[in-house]
């Protein structure tokens, strides 16, 4: 492989990742020319005001959310597998996921009555605000537990499957929840439960850019703390770490990142595990100063793609993305991993 | 020389952890140790004996039940973990399993307790790495990645890494464990040499007794949770302290030639008369086979066979005496051994 | 099946799955058959709309036929329905039998509630599948005094107390094909006189109607049934007529995004039979197809931002909310204008919508309604009966 600089291939990418979102507002089920996709996004106007709508208040903010949901989704799983040295560990296989789904049933189940669902529906965008709130406090509280318990553990592989008990306990206790609360409840929480990309408005994508930007800049400043955990937690410390600190920044940043994409689009699997592995592959890299940045662009990249794909011209229906991103990316992590012959690539 | 001052100085230390309000006390001590500038201490002892706790507690990782380690006077848990991190650098057993990391990457890593925020590094940070990387002869492997290297390169690696740290006192956790033995001993020479020309305290763990016994300036001889013996290897050797230290039913220490052996339950006399290089591989032979050599071959004194060690022809021969007219000639130490196993004894 | 519960989702699904192509036949017709001497019921119910059921009529003894059209194949399971005291007879052999006239009912579906009510049986009810979506005052009434026991829905049914109910007739609401599957198989074989009513799978108002007449069948009521629903016929065809000829023909969207997508009724389903005849302009109506067509955002906010009227929108109750769950639908013209109607007037205190129970047998109410909305001038000035205007 020619040797590139990382930064030409970050800027590359970049390059890719701005094709990529430009393609995603110009396909859809509506078939809308070029010409008119740009001149709405440029200059915010259009001879169809429907056209206009679809742009601006579909198709831009859906395209808004996949490049968040790529960068928190990837950078949420490359901060777990460095912090649990695990090349398996990912938001949703930690239980992180069902911790901010937890935090979300919470709200919208919690004292069973009416009233309360009825003010947050009410709220609107504030109710985002509170929703985005309890999945990120979740997602936290699910996480420190896993940490809490593996620090007695030094066997990755034990860890990994109490992360996943906790998940299935957290999934369970969401489960006997549901199970006892009126149907009308429960179905505001499945609603939010299969979200989508397409879900996100204009409104919640300030709360969710900003969310996920403040997660992505404390990712991106811990990301000498990342590269020292990657020696392990005592050659960390040996080397300065102050690893209480360093594992509450991560999972403060974590937690952001996987609660408010889980709270707004629903739990999107397979991107937080893939990306992390794609990126070292093709970067060939240890270093989170590069991989942080990297993550984004190709989790975006992916994301976003999957998304083209979910609306090909002459598809009315809309395709889970969870689908897509599994069946488009699974293949790429397996191809990519054979090629490396080890999984322990973390 | 040892310096005036040491480096890290422990007062009343007792080792061991702490877990959900109980103590586990792996070194009672109280222990008096001394880290000096330029020295290379090697701690032995059999395992379990507590030579990991005591490593994390003198860098200040683990927490002393008793006691305390100091570094310029100033209590090692008191520094911040960077002010830390520049007095001790460590080499731990654990392998490192990050693939995509090259050799340079790393052994920048160690340069964690200098970099700016982001892990940036200056013209001085480099000019340590590159001090580092010649200083441990990796040069060759600068852009390898970590998985491509063999145990014994991959310990080099973390030790330019620890160099990289640029500490006055470095840990080593067994770093030989892993090695063949050429790699064993060209690590304990470089560990030597860089004491000795850096002035660094290095202390170091490990099995290899007869390598440490070579190399460090001082032994820091755990037997058990109770008693540590410190001091130079040979008076160490001349005052017991290893055969103590390592004293089981079965293990014999050897003060001629430093060696441990296996010793069985019944052991039979043999008298061995002979002088040399052939002689000394003899003694090893019958010993390794459960014989118990009677040095001087005073004949007649016990009813034991007698073996002498000839020269003909520039090749060693032996003969074998074991009755009033029986006597037998080998020309190895196979055949003789052969033989002496069928003996009646 | 519960509408309001969350299971309604899995319908229009279901729906897709179960009847993709809906190979119809002729056994809707009417299926009288044999012997005129009946002197267990005076009267015989004559099929005209349903295409899940069939009743023929012996001299002592009548046969119910569940009809499950899977693909272009018939399936076809037999009920004998017998007079209390009475032999089978042996031209029909091991057919699982129903001693009639059912004395008490299990009934899993609030629509089921609202077919017996419609009968005047609903004081038969002894075992609901979930008791929280209940809107008959009688049925309440029944809930509160103890006489009626849940059951459980879907697989949480509670084999061991159904057994141990007895009931008259057990009413499920699932596909015929299931009826011997799981724990209906296990019921089946303990004796429970289990019954498919799959009134949900009809395609036509006065077909999901008609399945009162099955009960009516169970409780030896054809007589009454057959004249209360002559009536409810009359007044839907009366209706029709007027909706058709309406002059205009605005557009309408249904329902809420679920899941990403947004499932519009299909152009062969029973609700766009009524927007038909209400004089609806619907932009799917002739899609393929007699369950729902999933569809995403992009596709229907060009019809949903220039619409006339929003229908059936779900659990939301007021504008506000709507704006709530999605900022974007107060773009929708008909939000603007104020013409979103829900099918929610007559719930009651504990959330249960009697659009789900009586709303089935009574497609004539609902008919009225959406003409009311649609075509304020062609129907007398009165009040809605299930829709309500959302503020």
């Amino acid at each position: 492989m020619p040797v590139i600089s990382p930064t030409v291939r970050l800027a590359g990418l970049l390059l890719l990742l701005l094709l990529a979102f430009l393609l995603d507002i110009s396909v859809g089920s509506v078939k809308i020319p070029l010409g008119d996709v740009f001149h709405i996004l440029f200059s915010s106007s259009s001879k169809d005001d429907t056209w206009k709508f679809i742009v601006e208040k579909i198709r831009f903010p859906k395209a808004c959310t996949a490049v968040l949901a790529g960068c928190g989704l990837s950078v949420s799983g490359l901060q777990m597998q460095t912090l649990f040295r695990n090349p398996l560990a990912d938001p949703s296989v930690l239980g992180i996921t069902a911790g901010a789904s937890l935090g979300v049933a919470m709200v919208m189940l919690a004292g069973g009555s009416i009233a309360t669902l009825f003010a947050i529906r009410e709220l609107g965008l504030s109710g985002s605000v509170l929703i985005t709130v309890a999945a990120c406090l979740g997602a936290g509280l699910i996480m420190v537990m896993v940490l809490l318990l593996s620090g007695r553990l030094r066997d990755n592989v034990l860890m990994l499957i109490i992360g996943i008990m906790i998940g299935s306990i957290t999934t369970s206790i969401i489960s006997i929840w549901q199970y006892f609360s009126a149907p009308e409840e429960i179905k505001d929480y499945l609603l939010w439960l299969f979200g989508s990309l397409g879900g996100v408005t204009n409104g919640q994508l300030l709360i969710l850019g900003s969310v996920t930007i403040l997660g992505l800049i404390m990712a991106w400043l811990s990301s000498k703390m990342l590269d020292a955990l990657l020696l392990g937690e005592n050659y960390a410390r040996s080397m300065g770490l102050n690893p209480q600190r360093a594992r509450l920044i991560i999972i403060c940043s974590s937690s952001l990142l996987a609660g408010s994409i889980t709270a707004f689009c629903g739990p999107i699997g397979f991107v937080g595990i893939a990306v992390p592995h794609i990126t070292r592959q093709l970067f060939r890299t240890s270093s989170h100063r590069i991989l942080v940045p990297a993550c984004c662009l190709i989790g975006t990249l992916l994301l976003l793609l999957c998304d083209v794909l979910s609306q090909l011209p002459g598809n009315q229906t809309a395709l889970p993305i969870n689908i897509i991103t599994a069946l488009t990316g699974a293949p790429v992590v397996i191809a990519l991993l054979l090629r490396q012959k080890n999984i322990n690539a973390y | 020389m040892p310096d005036p001052l040491p480096l890290l100085q422990t007062r009343d230390l007792q080792t061991g952890y702490r877990s959900g309000g109980r103590k586990t006390i792996t070194t009672k001590g109280p222990l008096a140790l001394e880290v000096s500038a330029g020295q290379l201490i090697c701690l032995l002892g059999p395992n379990g004996a507590g030579k990991s706790t005591l490593l994390k507690t003198l860098a200040g990782l683990l927490a002393p039940l008793e006691g305390s380690v100091k570094s310029d006077g100033i209590d090692v848990r008191q520094l911040t973990p960077i002010q830390r991190a520049r007095t001790v650098s460590l080499v731990l057993t654990e392998r490192v399993g990050t693939h995509q990391l090259t050799v340079y990457s790393l052994v920048a890593l160690g340069r964690y307790p200098y970099s700016g925020w982001m892990g940036g590094l200056d013209p001085t940070d480099r000019t340590a790495i590159e001090w580092a990387i010649e200083a441990a002869g990796i040069q060759a492997l600068r852009d390898r990645k970590l998985s491509t290297l063999s145990d014994g390169e991959s310990q080099k690696v973390m030790l330019a890494r620890a160099l990289a740290q640029d500490t006055p006192v470095l840990m080593l956790d067994e770093p030989t464990a892993h090695l063949d033995l050429p790699s064993r001993i060209r690590l304990m020479r470089l560990l030597h040499q860089l004491a000795h020309q850096t002035n660094k305290g290095i202390l170091l763990s490990t099995h290899e007794l007869e390598l440490a016994l070579q190399v460090a300036d001082e032994v820091w001889l755990l037997q058990n949770a109770e008693t540590l013996h410190r001091g130079a290897p040979e008076d160490l050797v001349l005052n017991g302290a290893f055969e103590e230290a390592f004293a089981h039913e079965d293990i014999h220490f050897d003060k001629q030639t430093g060696t441990f052996s296996i010793q069985h339950d019944n052991r039979k006399p043999v008298l061995f008369a002979g002088e040399g290089l052939a002689a000394w591989w003899t003694r090893r032979a019958l010993q390794r086979n459960g014989f118990f050599v009677v040095p001087s071959p005073a004949a007649g004194a016990e009813p034991a066979p007698l073996i002498r060690l000839m020269e003909k022809g520039g090749q060693p021969h032996w003969l074998l005496e074991s009755g009033a007219n029986d006597i037998r000639e080998f020309d190895s130490i196979a055949a003789l051994l052969a033989i002496l196993d069928q003996l009646p004894l | 099946m519960y509408k309001n519960s969350s299971l309604r989702f899995l319908f229009p699904l279901a729906v897709i799955l179960l009847i993709s192509s809906c190979g119809q036949s002729g056994q809707n017709k009417s299926a009288v058959a044999g012997s005129d001497s009946s002197n267990f019921s005076s009267a015989k119910a004559i099929i005209k709309y349903a295409k899940g059921f069939r009743i023929d009529y012996y001299d002592h003894y009548k046969i119910v036929s569940l009809l499950n059209r899977v693909g272009d194949k018939t399936d076809t399971l037999h009920y004998l329905l017998l007079p209390e005291g009475g032999t089978p007879p042996p031209d029909h052999p091991g057919l699982p039998v129903i001693t009639i006239p059912v004395k008490s009912l299990v009934v899993m579906s609030s629509s089921h509630v609202g077919l017996a009510e419609f009968v005047g049986v609903a004081d038969r009810i002894i075992g609901l599948g979930s008791m929280k979506y209940i809107n008959s005052p009688a049925v309440r009434q029944r809930i509160k005094t103890g006489a009626v026991k849940e059951v459980g829905l879907d697989n949480d049914v509670n084999t061991e107390l159904l057994v141990a109910m007895h009931p008259g007739a057990f009413l499920t609401m699932s596909n015929p094909d299931a009826a011997g599957v799981g724990k209906n198989k296990t019921l089946a074989e303990a004796g429970v006189p289990l019954l498919p009513v799959s009134e949900w799978l009809e395609t036509t108002p006065l077909g999901r109607a008609e399945w009162v007449k099955l009960i009516a069948a169970l409780v030896n009521r054809e007589d009454i049934v057959n004249a209360k629903f002559d009536s409810v016929e009359q007044e839907y065809k009366k209706l029709a007529a007027i909706g058709a000829a309406s002059a205009t023909h605005p557009s309408v969207i249904i329902g809420m995004p679920y899941k990403g997508s947004w499932f519009m009724p299909a152009g062969e389903s029973y609700m766009v039979q009524l927007l038909n005849d209400a004089g609806a302009g619907y932009h799917w109506k002739d899609t393929k197809g007699t369950g729902s067509l999933s569809m995403n955002f992009e596709t229907v906010a060009p019809v949903a931002l220039k619409a006339d009227y929003w229908l059936n929108i779900g659990t939301v109750d007021s504008k506000k909310e709507i704006a709530g769950r999605d900022a974007r639908f107060t773009q929708f013209a008909p939000f603007v204008k104020g013409t979103i109607y829900n099918n929610t007037r007559r719930t009651n205190d504990i959330g249960s919508n009697d659009y789900w129970e009586s709303g089935t047998a009574n497609p004539q109410l609902i008919l009225a309604d959406l003409i009311r909305i649609m075509h304020p001038d062609l129907l007398p000035k009165d009040s809605l009966y299930y829709y309500k205007q959302l503020k």
